[in-house]
């Protein structure tokens, strides 16, 4: 299974970013291989919709759980759509501490709001 | 000729100095592009004689002939597309109507529909000399992001024949690059202050961009600094007019009325700073 972070650098020292469309790179870890890969999030340089934008990079890549700080409601749109399960993590945490408390089934799920 | 009044910082006097210019000078029209706050028609009070709606094209999905091949969100610069598996999303608030979705489907499965995106209205005012003088402005629909296709729409309201005035939304973005472009002069109305001269810089470096001779009108002048005084000899920008705190001016602003037809002396003023933009044009 295939999880994607949104953090602050590619790199096993990145930390969890706050934002999910406009982080700067997404970390990929393989549940399987227990390995990671990093990619850039081309939706932090977007006029607008960064984060429908880093939702279909991730929907394209066949992620099936996204761990952020906050989803924006397209971009939550868009993962829900996509049976991609939306959680929440504490910010600046290291990537390995995220997946850790993953693991531990500690991540709360992020409900999608409704306006 | 067509004059846009810009500013860069917002609160400065625009719509003061768009408005009071449009009463004095002859055969004018006055189009006010601020379209998320129009506010010219409170001091211009015009008859407003028609009014339509402005609409704008988003992409509609034919789900028959779709095969969710992903070519319209790759090629959407705004992701306003998501395609999720069986499934297309249209996001209409992110769409900017540019028609590439369309264009690039390769089953033809995407058509166009319109999306109200706000409201157009023209009518007439009477100058302070009782002529006619030609209004119109665009009022986007509240929750619309997207306000260049409304002020597209307010600049084909442009009458050749008629010394228009342009009232230009404030800062530098879209709007007010819209605004500008096409325009034979640009006016820009500031404060001497360090914000009203950081923000002057960055709307006249649209204005060289777009190729638009500028000068400026100094309002509140008697206050601040000499800093944008300093910047306009630095850059060789004409100073066309220079508005002091004036009760008589604050007065009738207060009342929705326009200075000039409660004073004399800014009724000059103002002839003054109109005859100065004509022979700036005409240089």
């Amino acid at each position: 299974m295939k999880i994607a972070i949104s953090v602050t650098k590619a790199g096993t020292d990145a930390t969890l970013e706050m934002r999910f469309g406009r982080c700067p790179y997404f970390a990929v870890y393989d549940s399987d291989s227990k390995t990671y890969e990093w990619f850039e999030n081309s939706g932090i340089k977007a006029a607008s919709g960064a984060g429908t934008g880093a939702a279909q990079a991730l929907l394209d890549r066949n992620i099936e759980v996204v761990i952020s700080g906050q989803y924006g409601p397209k971009a939550a749109q868009v993962l829900g759509a996509g049976n991609i399960k939306m959680l929440l993590g504490p910010p600046e945490l290291p990537v390995a501490e995220v997946i850790a408390k993953w693991q531990a089934n500690e991540l709360k799920e992020y409900a999608i709001q409704r306006f | 000729m067509i004059i846009a009044i810009a500013s860069g910082k917002g609160g400065t006097g625009k719509t003061t100095i768009a408005t009071n210019l449009a009463l004095v000078a002859p055969a004018a029209q006055y189009l006010d592009c601020d379209v998320e706050e129009p506010n010219g028609h409170l001091f211009l009070k015009p008859e407003i004689d028609h009014r339509r709606d402005v609409t704008m094209s988003i992409p509609k999905i034919d789900h028959e002939l779709c095969t969710y091949c992903g070519q319209c969100a790759g090629a959407c610069e705004f992701n306003a597309l998501a395609v999720i598996g069986k499934k297309v999303m249209v996001f209409p608030e992110l769409c900017h109507g540019c028609g590439a979705c369309t264009f690039i489907c390769p089953e033809g499965a995407i058509s166009e529909t319109s999306k109200i995106v706000g409201q157009l209205e023209t009518g007439s005012a009477a100058t302070v000399t009782e002529k006619k003088l030609k209004f119109g402005h665009g009022i986007s629909k509240i929750g619309n992001p997207l306000t260049p296709p409304v002020i597209k729409q307010v600049k084909k309201l442009v009458n050749d024949d008629c010394f228009t005035i342009l009232d230009a939304p404030p800062g530098t973005s879209c709007p007010m690059v819209q605004t500008l472009m096409g325009c034979d002069y640009c006016l820009f109305v500031t404060e001497p202050t360090p914000f009203g001269l950081n923000d002057l810089e960055l709307a006249v470096g649209v204005a060289r961009q777009l190729k638009i001779p500028c000068g400026i009108v100094i309002n509140r002048s008697d206050s601040g600094d000499d800093q944008v005084k300093k910047y306009c000899e630095r850059e060789a920008i004409p100073i066309l007019m220079e508005l002091g705190f004036d009760r008589d001016l604050a007065f009738a602003y207060s009342k929705g009325e326009a200075a000039v037809s409660k004073s004399l002396s800014l009724r000059q003023e103002f002839q003054d700073l109109y005859e100065k933009i004509v022979a700036e044009v005409e240089k």
